[in-house]
């Protein structure tokens, strides 16, 4: 490990896992500069359930990207930021160092199994690469532990499915797929699992998930959980992240942020979901008008101004500090939703 | 609730059939009952939901009702005229009332047509009237479901995903439809979206009365704006019930499966969810023998791995395709 990529934090002792601070990354386009990521901080903890939510685009999946250092350069820059693994800074290690990282210490779920698994290999031989490069196990070993995590994630028939490829394969075999292969990693320190759900039936969606906790409790790893359903994220998240175009807006611990969420988005977010006990036996759905705003022309004020009830004039001019309510608890707003629910 | 509608339904579907021939590389064609002698009635005005798991049906279901696909069995009825037999210009007044609303915004609109006529289309087909007449009704479609008339130039990929459906709900609406079918209407949308779109649909019916055949795996979803739910699996019906009636309490073993493997957005609920259905979803190529749910079903016993269970009224206005449940 490099000196530089060393850094005396802190943080060590407060059982940080990952430490992200001052995180911005933006795409160079043809149209401009995508700001995907501003001045984001999180942190997970050894151990911890952090679910990342938010709409469509708000930057989810480049975090995780950054993370694993997955960006794609160009159009993508890092233009500020930390990402701490364990004390180590991510962003200055050398690409073979993170490469032997990535798939040990911290794995990686994606979002697209279809463009991360390779066409012209087997899913039992995509599996058992894993197991050859970091365990150094034979060909034929490795093969038949790929058939017990076929078979701990559920894929029916596993002996017959390893031998398929991923084309051969329905989404939701090929995103269990990769959770396999996710799990054939040596000792996970950090699981990243962009959206591992969303396109499998419910019964299955709650296997794998219910697969994920045990796991997670078993070897003591963390979680990073990117999905935009608030029904996974009440069921399985420690704490809970929202990003709202690029930023992170509020943080929470689960049952606090749903007890008592302070970012006009959050309560909005909260509120129009049709699992939320507030639509029980509503004749409407609590909905935020209006659309997410186009990250190219995005100022520096709230980028939720447009379409947030509580607006004041300052919300046009510069984005909110952090404010924190009890334990643990962030947000950035200049004009929170007060304590008892009610806006102020 | 049901018992005071109106007794003549606007579509009744009587042991519905469609297959679909799958040509493996090796081997013969096999068939594949896609549905499986599926029943039902929409009354006018009603709102009935359709969940199940991917691939049992929901899809073919309802585009073999619209007659997007012909049956292989069964009959529809229309107002009480029989529209298995009818085809031409008869089907096509039929067609005029019922539309459908698809789910990916994206691919459902011609990429290469500007959005008012995307929307005018279906006005111009039944010849409603002149140009200014299909103006006119194409600007108010527009405006009712909030898309600025000004931006009828524009093409399908300047809009939003929200936006996008809003389009794909406006030409469903223009003809003033009597029955829609959703299929997966809101399920490619963010949440956000998701919620301003489910409440435009409900205004719209409130204002113009359409029945709704509502498709979706998402059950939170189905719940919201249902009044009666069916549930599919493997191309049959197991469960029929008002919504209130099946979300208290679901009787089939594969209803309760998908309500106790929903999650809730509720943390402090977290605690007390049960247990849920292990196993997976069986190929539809090779339906388990007798009842479908029975690798899946705690409670199967030999007569459920030999015989399928007839859905059958089990409760007033509730009906279920179950042996155990049948038995009392
Ligand atoms: N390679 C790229 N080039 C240009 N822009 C990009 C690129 N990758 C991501 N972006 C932009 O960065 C922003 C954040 O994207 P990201 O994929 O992180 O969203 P997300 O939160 O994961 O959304 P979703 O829920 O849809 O997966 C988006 O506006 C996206 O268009
Ligand atoms: N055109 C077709 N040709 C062959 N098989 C088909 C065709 N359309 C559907 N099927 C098959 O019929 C079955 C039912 O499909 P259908 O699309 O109706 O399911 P669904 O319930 O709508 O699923 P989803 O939730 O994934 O949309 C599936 O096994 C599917 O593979
Ligand atoms: S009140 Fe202001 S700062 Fe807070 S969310 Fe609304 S616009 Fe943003
Ligand atoms: S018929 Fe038997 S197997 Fe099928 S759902 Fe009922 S109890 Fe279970
Ligand atoms: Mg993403
Ligand atoms: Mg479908």
């Amino acid at each position: 490990m490099t000196d530089t990529a060393t850094i005396e934090t802190s943080a060590t002792g407060t059982g940080e896992l990952l430490g992200i601070d001052n995180l911005s990354v933006s795409f160079h386009t043809r149209r401009g500069v995508v700001k995907a990521v501003r001045n984001l901080n999180l942190k997970i903890r050894e151990g911890e359930t952090l679910a990342l939510v938010g709409e469509s685009g708000c930057g989810k999946s480049v975090t995780a990207h950054a993370i694993t250092r997955l960006v794609p350069m160009p159009p993508g820059v890092i233009e500020s930021g930390i990402i701490r693994f364990r004390g180590t800074n991510l962003l200055s290690l050398p690409e073979k160092e993170m490469r032997s990282l990535r798939g040990s210490k911290i794995s990686m779920i994606f979002q697209e199994p279809m463009t991360s698994l390779n066409p012209v290999f087997t899913v039992g031989t995509q599996i058992a690469e894993v197991f050859v490069t970091h365990e150094k196990l034979g060909r034929k070993e490795a093969f038949a532990r790929a058939v017990e995590l076929l078979d701990l994630v559920k894929i029916p028939d596993p002996a017959k499915r390893a031998k398929s490829y991923p084309h051969q394969l329905s989404g939701g075999m090929r995103q269990r797929v990769m959770i396999a292969m996710a799990l054939a990693s040596p000792e996970p320190g950090l699981m990243i699992a962009d959206e591992p759900t969303t396109a499998l039936d419910v019964t299955i969606q709650a296997q794998i998930l219910q697969l994920l906790n045990e796991l997670k409790k078993g070897v003591g790893m963390a979680l990073l959980l990117i999905t935009h359903d608030m029904g996974v994220v009440a069921e399985t998240a420690d704490r809970v992240a929202v990003m709202y175009a690029g930023r992170k807006v509020e943080d929470a611990p689960v049952e606090e942020l749903f007890a008592n969420p302070r970012h006009p988005y959050t309560v909005g977010l909260l509120g129009c979901q049709c699992s939320a006990p507030s639509n029980r036996n509503a004749v409407r759905l609590t909905s935020i008008s209006g659309s997410v705003p186009d990250l190219l022309t995005l100022g520096d004020g709230c980028p939720f101004a447009n379409r947030c009830g509580n607006v004041k004039n300052e919300c046009m001019e510069s984005f909110p500090d952090v404010s924190t309510a009890g334990e643990d608890h962030e947000f950035r707003c200049h004009n929170p939703i007060t304590e008892s629910g009610a806006s102020s | 609730m049901s018992a005071e509608r109106n007794p003549t339904p606007l579509l009744a579907a009587r042991d519905i059939q469609k297959n679909f021939r799958i040509k493996d590389d090796r081997g013969p064609a096999q068939t594949l009952k896609a549905v499986d002698g599926v029943s039902l009635d929409i009354a006018p005005g009603e709102v009935v939901g359709v969940v199940g798991e991917s691939g049992c049906g929901k899809s073919t279901l309802g585009k073999t009702i619209l007659r997007m696909y012909e049956p292989d069995g069964g009959t529809l009825t229309w107002k009480g005229e029989d529209m298995t037999a009818v085809s031409g210009a008869e089907l096509k007044v039929i067609r005029k009332d019922i539309q459908m609303i698809f789910q990916d915004p994206y691919s459902s609109l011609n990429p290469r047509k500007k959005v008012k006529n995307i929307i005018s289309q279906p006005l111009r087909v039944h010849a409603q009237g002149d140009k200014d007449e299909i103006t006119r009704r194409t600007e108010e479609v527009m405006r009712e479901v909030g898309i600025n008339p000004v931006y009828g130039r524009r093409y399908p990929h300047q809009f939003s995903g929200g936006q996008r459906q809003r389009i794909g709900i406006a030409r469903a609406l223009a003809l003033e439809p009597e029955f829609v079918v959703c299929d997966e209407a809101v399920s490619a949308l963010d949440v956000s979206i998701q919620a301003q779109i489910l409440n435009l649909l409900l205004d719209l019916k409130d204002r113009h009365g359409f029945a709704n055949l509502f498709i979706s795996h998402d059950l939170s979803v189905v719940e919201f704006i249902s009044e009666r739910i069916l549930v599919m699996y493997l191309g049959r019906i197991v469960e029929k019930a008002p919504k209130t009636e099946l979300m208290a309490e679901p009787l089939h073993p594969y209803t309760r499966a998908l309500l106790a493997a929903f999650p809730i957005a509720d943390p402090s609920v977290r605690s007390t969810k049960k247990q849920i259905v292990v196993g997976d979803v069986p190929s539809p190529l090779n339906p388990p023998t007798g009842c479908h749910f029975h690798p899946r079903c705690p409670l199967a016993t030999d007569r459920c791995r030999e015989a399928y269970p007839p859905l059958v009224e089990v409760a007033p206005g509730r009906q279920a395709a179950c042996w155990e449940v049948s038995a009392g």
